[in-house]
């Protein structure tokens, strides 16, 4: 079917629609009415929306969960291991220091034990013997800064020094010291030990060279010639112990104050190195073995941690699956509700619109039946004088039967006498003869009698195809219409319901034929036209025209009544809207009447103004209809 | 044989139909025709006519309307109305402003009609004309349109004094109907008050009645026969009929039968009433005074149906107001607790008296 869209000031464009006949009215309130509501397509889509956006927020706050989860536990993590590496790195320190002062405190013993043994008889005249030797000379030579910008002794100083060294050790009474000191410190943990004097300058040592250094600015030198001992760990690849060279120890070094005995005046300085390798590696497994341990726990916790973070994130993918079931199981029964929510509404819409569409019909029947009570009641006029006049005539026609005998007797008799004369015995005639009071006249006033019957049968004959032409219960629904002969048994009806104080003027122009669903025209017609003279208080006149109008036949009826109030005109056309009194009127007149213009392609306009009568406008389309109504 | 025959006068937009009639009374009448209401009325300047039957639809103007002014220009003349419709409103403005005396569809009968119009001849030529009391009529159609307010009332003319021996009865079963009446007319009216169709039989046969104002039923019962009836006997009581129920074929016998003085179309307006009641009495004064009057509201006689099952359902009133028990019953039995027989024997004497049967 084609689709013509046509325009029209006025009018709305509009597709033409099938001029389908069973539902014009239908068919304005079915599919073509308001756009439907699709009430589970966009509760589905709505709520689907929304769960997915919930169910979308509860998963990123469960991941958000998850890293904050991750992150605290990264958090405790670094600090147990930052924990764990401080209580090793200070159980470490906390034993080297054990370790230093256990150590120091035995050189303490041990510089005592020495200097009993050996500072009264050998030492202090030893130093003694030592002290002439000047090394002032020594001293007031230059330190240079080496690369380091580090101010050390020049070469010439320390050989200076050394030279001082030799003069000592040429000392007499060296030899003896020296096999002392050997001997005491054998087989002992002490790898080295030196003498300095008071002036700093090494008197003795174990290891020979070092003898005749100068310790002036030595800070342990410096601390233990205050009084204070001052001990020192220290790792040496290769150190001249007494029993030759040792590799890779681990020395303590303590510079010790030597006290005349039985006084606290410090009369020389000792150095005394130790050899902690053994306990070092002790202390140092230890550590390593904590370590081991820490890392250990560390390990531990980590795993823990990471199976937390498992439990974690396996708990929450169970919460998002758990939440997606509770939604789709909201969502499901949701939707079955919806769904028989909207099987419901459906039902009671197509109950209404039943509902509507029996009350159309009704208000169809009740119209019909108005006219066909005014139809019945206009037919009793040709009936009452068509009836009377037979009913006369019949009568008239008795009157008429003695003289007609009378005639067809004499004319029996004059065409069977063959003479020319007939006896007439006037005495027995004229009583015969009494009873004839007929006149000529009489003959036609009864043939004047039956002309009026037969005007009468005429009159009911064109009410009957008025009718007939009306309803055209006979005819194909739909089918090429001539609107003006339409309007002409509309009007020749509706004058039997309009009172006679309404004239009805009828103005028909040249218009072509459309296809179209007549029955139906002709309903608008009747509605229009009732209206019209419903709205007509005592004297007044529907004007009823129709013209061809840029491809439209339209049709006017326009009356003198009351006119249509601004305020209501927009609603007129509503279903239900009635100004009427109950009884009179449903108020589905107009909304039928345009449904079925709609329904035509076409559509009906109104032009009032209040207390100068309203004119309504029907404009039905001519090509468009046609060729729907053909395809239809 | 008379020394004229009925000079009659048809009016009809349909030339037929008065062709018709001419045909149809010719023999028996001095028929004129019009087929409008302009050539009617001019005829009418030109003779003096005994009947004038006119159609109710015709253009420009109806036919109640031409047999008011008809009323008017030529009161001798008995006025018949011929319709093709069972026009209710029509109906109701010929009882009260035309006051045909007969209402006849079409299509007629072509043996009635001619009795009825030689009738309508014989009463227009021996009964006195009634020259309508205009103002008064004119005057109760037009403030049925007028709004009711204090205007309506302070030019209310004052009711005619009640001579002794004349009563109103109304007939009805709502007491708001009764107390309104009652405000309007005031307590020198002496109105009886009847509630159901015993009620009124025994009014009616108790005393003078001049009026009675009724509705068309009381409770599911139709009244109408009671007026049809009690005017065929008694047409010197004037009656007023009010009714809510729109029947047009109701109407209709209470014109031809009844010869109803009014119909009222409920509601209505009380200062109505009182201008109703008022030309009432005044129509009942004249038929009481001049006998002669009377044969101009002669009623077509009701069936004899009528007759039976309205004695049926008095009784049947009568009987269930005296078993129930009823305050009101009182009024027919004289204190007496056992007043069924008694009161059946009294009312349908009453029933013999009124209706003669
Ligand atoms: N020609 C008119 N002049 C003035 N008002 C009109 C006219 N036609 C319609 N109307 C107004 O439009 C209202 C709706 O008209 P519609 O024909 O739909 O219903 P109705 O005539 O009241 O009842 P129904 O036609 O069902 O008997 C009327 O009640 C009336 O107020
Ligand atoms: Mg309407």
């Amino acid at each position: 079917m084609s689709a013509v869209a046509m325009r029209l000031p006025g009018l709305a464009k509009r597709d033409a629609a099938p001029v389908d006949p069973d539902a014009a009215v239908a068919k304005a309130h079915g599919p073509s009415g308001p756009a439907k509501f699709r009430l589970i397509r966009y509760f589905a889509i709505a709520s689907l929306v929304a769960f997915a956006v919930v169910a979308g927020v509860f998963a990123v706050f469960e991941l958000k969960q998850g890293d904050f989860f991750r992150e605290v536990q990264d958090r405790e993590g670094a600090f147990f291991s930052l924990t764990q590496d401080q209580f090793v790195k200070k159980q470490e320190e906390a034993a080297l220091r054990d370790l230093l002062s256990i150590h120091e405190a035995g050189n303490v013993n041990l510089t005592r034990l020495f200097a009993n043994a050996l500072w009264e008889r050998d030492f202090a005249p030893f130093v003694a013997k030592a002290a002439p030797i000047s090394v002032d000379h020594c001293r007031a030579m230059e330190d240079v800064k080496d690369a380091k910008g580090k101010s050390a002794a020049p070469p010439e100083k320390k050989a200076c020094f050394a030279e001082v060294g030799k003069r000592i050790m040429a000392l007499p009474g060296f030899r003896e010291i020296d096999a002392k000191v050997i001997d005491s410190m054998k087989k002992t943990s002490v790898f080295k030990v030196k003498v300095f004097d008071l002036r700093g300058i090494t008197i003795y040592s174990s290891e020979h060279a070092q003898i005749g250094e100068d310790k002036l600015f030595n800070a342990g030198w410096k601390k233990a010639l205050a009084g204070t001992p001052a001990s020192e760990l220290t790792h040496r690849d290769k150190f001249s112990a007494f029993e030759g060279v040792v590799e890779n120890r681990d020395l303590i070094s303590s510079y010790l104050p030597v006290l005349a005995p039985g006084s606290n005046r410090i009369v020389g300085v000792f150095e005394v190195y130790s050899d902690v390798t053994p306990f070092l590696a002790q202390i140092r497994d230890t550590s390593r073995q904590i370590k081991v341990g820490a890392d250990a726990n560390r390990q531990k916790v980590r795993l823990v941690s990471e199976e937390n973070q498992r439990k974690v994130d396996e708990a929450a993918s169970v919460q998002v699956a758990a939440l997606l079931a509770v939604l789709a199981a909201l969502f499901g029964v949701l939707f079955v509700i919806v769904r028989r929510a909207d099987r419901i509404i459906e039902s009671q819409a197509e109950d209404r619109e039943h509902a509507h569409q029996q009350l159309a019909q009704s208000e169809k029947m009740a119209a019909l039946g108005q006219m066909v009570a005014g139809v019945a009641h206009q037919l009793n006029t040709p009936l009452g004088f068509s009836k009377n006049n037979v009913a006369l005539a019949i009568d008239q026609l008795g009157q008429f039967e003695t003289p007609v005998k009378v005639a067809c007797k004499m004319s029996e008799l004059v065409r069977s006498t063959a003479g020319d004369r007939i006896v007439l015995d006037v005495g027995r005639a004229r009583a015969q003869l009494e009873g004839i009071n007929a006149s000529a006249d009489d003959v036609v006033a009864v043939r004047e009698m039956l002309g009026d019957v037969l005007t009468g049968i005429d009159q009911m004959s064109e009410l009957v195809v008025h009718m007939r032409d009306f309803t055209r219960l006979d005819r194909a629904r739909v089918s090429e219409f001539d609107v003006n002969e339409g309007l002409k048994s509309v009007v020749y009806l509706a004058r039997s319901v309009i009172p006679n104080s309404v004239e009805v003027t009828e103005a028909y122009g040249p218009i072509p034929q459309i296809v179209c669903t007549p029955s139906q025209l002709n309903q608008i017609f009747l509605n229009l036209i009732i209206n019209a003279s419903q709205a007509i208080e005592g004297d007044g006149r529907i004007t009823v025209s129709t013209r061809e109008e840029r491809g439209f036949v339209r049709i006017d009826v326009a009356d003198t009544g009351s006119g249509i109030d601004p305020a209501i005109a927009e609603r007129i056309f509503e279903p239900y809207f009635t100004t009427k009194p109950e009884g009179v009127g449903t108020g589905l007149g107009l909304n039928i009447a345009r449904d079925i213009a709609r329904a035509h392609g076409g559509d009906i306009t109104v032009d009032s103004a209040p207390g100068h009568g309203a004119t309504f406008s029907v404009f039905l389309p001519i090509g468009s209809a046609a060729e729907a109504g053909r395809a239809a | 044989m008379e020394a004229t025959k009925g000079r009659v006068l048809c009016v009809d937009d349909e030339p037929h139909v008065v062709r018709a009639l001419q045909w149809l009374l010719r023999k028996d009448f001095e028929v004129h025709a019009a087929t409008n209401a302009a050539d009617a009325l001019r005829l009418l300047t030109q003779f003096d006519f005994d009947v004038v039957m006119s159609d109710q639809r015709m253009p420009g103007i109806t036919g109640v309307e031409f047999l008011r002014d008809v009323r008017r220009a030529a009161p001798r003349a008995m006025r018949i109305l011929l319709t093709g419709y069972s026009d209710l409103d029509a109906m109701v403005r010929s009882v009260n402003e035309s006051e045909v005396y007969r209402f006849v569809t079409k299509p007629w009968n072509i043996r009635e009609l001619p009795l009825l119009v030689a009738e309508a001849v014989e009463i227009a030529r021996q009964a006195p004309a009634v020259v309508p009391d205009a103002d008064v009529a004119q005057e109760a159609v037009d403030s049925l349109a007028a709004p009711v307010g204090p205007g309506a009332v302070s030019h209310r003319p004052t009711l005619v004094a009640m001579r002794a021996g004349e009563s109103i009865l109304l007939i009805d079963d709502d007491e708001g109907v009764r107390r309104s009446m009652h405000d309007v007319l005031g307590a020198d009216v002496r109105v009886r008050h009847a509630g159901n169709l015993a009620e009124a039989v025994h009014a009616l046969d108790d005393g003078a009645v001049s009026v009675v104002i009724s509705d068309v039923r009381v409770g599911a019962v139709d009244v109408t026969r009671l007026i049809r009836l009690m005017k065929q006997k008694h047409p010197e009581v004037v009656t007023v009929v009010f009714s809510g129920v729109k029947d047009a074929q109701v109407v209709m016998d209470l014109i031809n039968q009844g010869q109803v003085y009014r119909f009222i179309p409920k509601p209505f307006k009380p200062g109505f009433i009182r201008l109703i009641v008022d030309s009432a009495l005044r129509r009942h004064r004249q038929l009481a005074d001049t006998p002669e009057v009377r044969r101009r509201f002669q009623v077509q006689a009701a069936g004899e149906e009528a007759k039976v099952s309205l004695l049926r359902d008095v009784e049947r009133a009568a009987l269930a107001f005296a078993g129930g028990g009823a305050p009101g019953a009182g009024a027919f039995a004289d204190g007496g607790t056992d007043a069924g027989p008694g009161l059946l024997g009294r009312l349908s004497g009453g029933f013999r008296r009124l209706f003669g049967a």
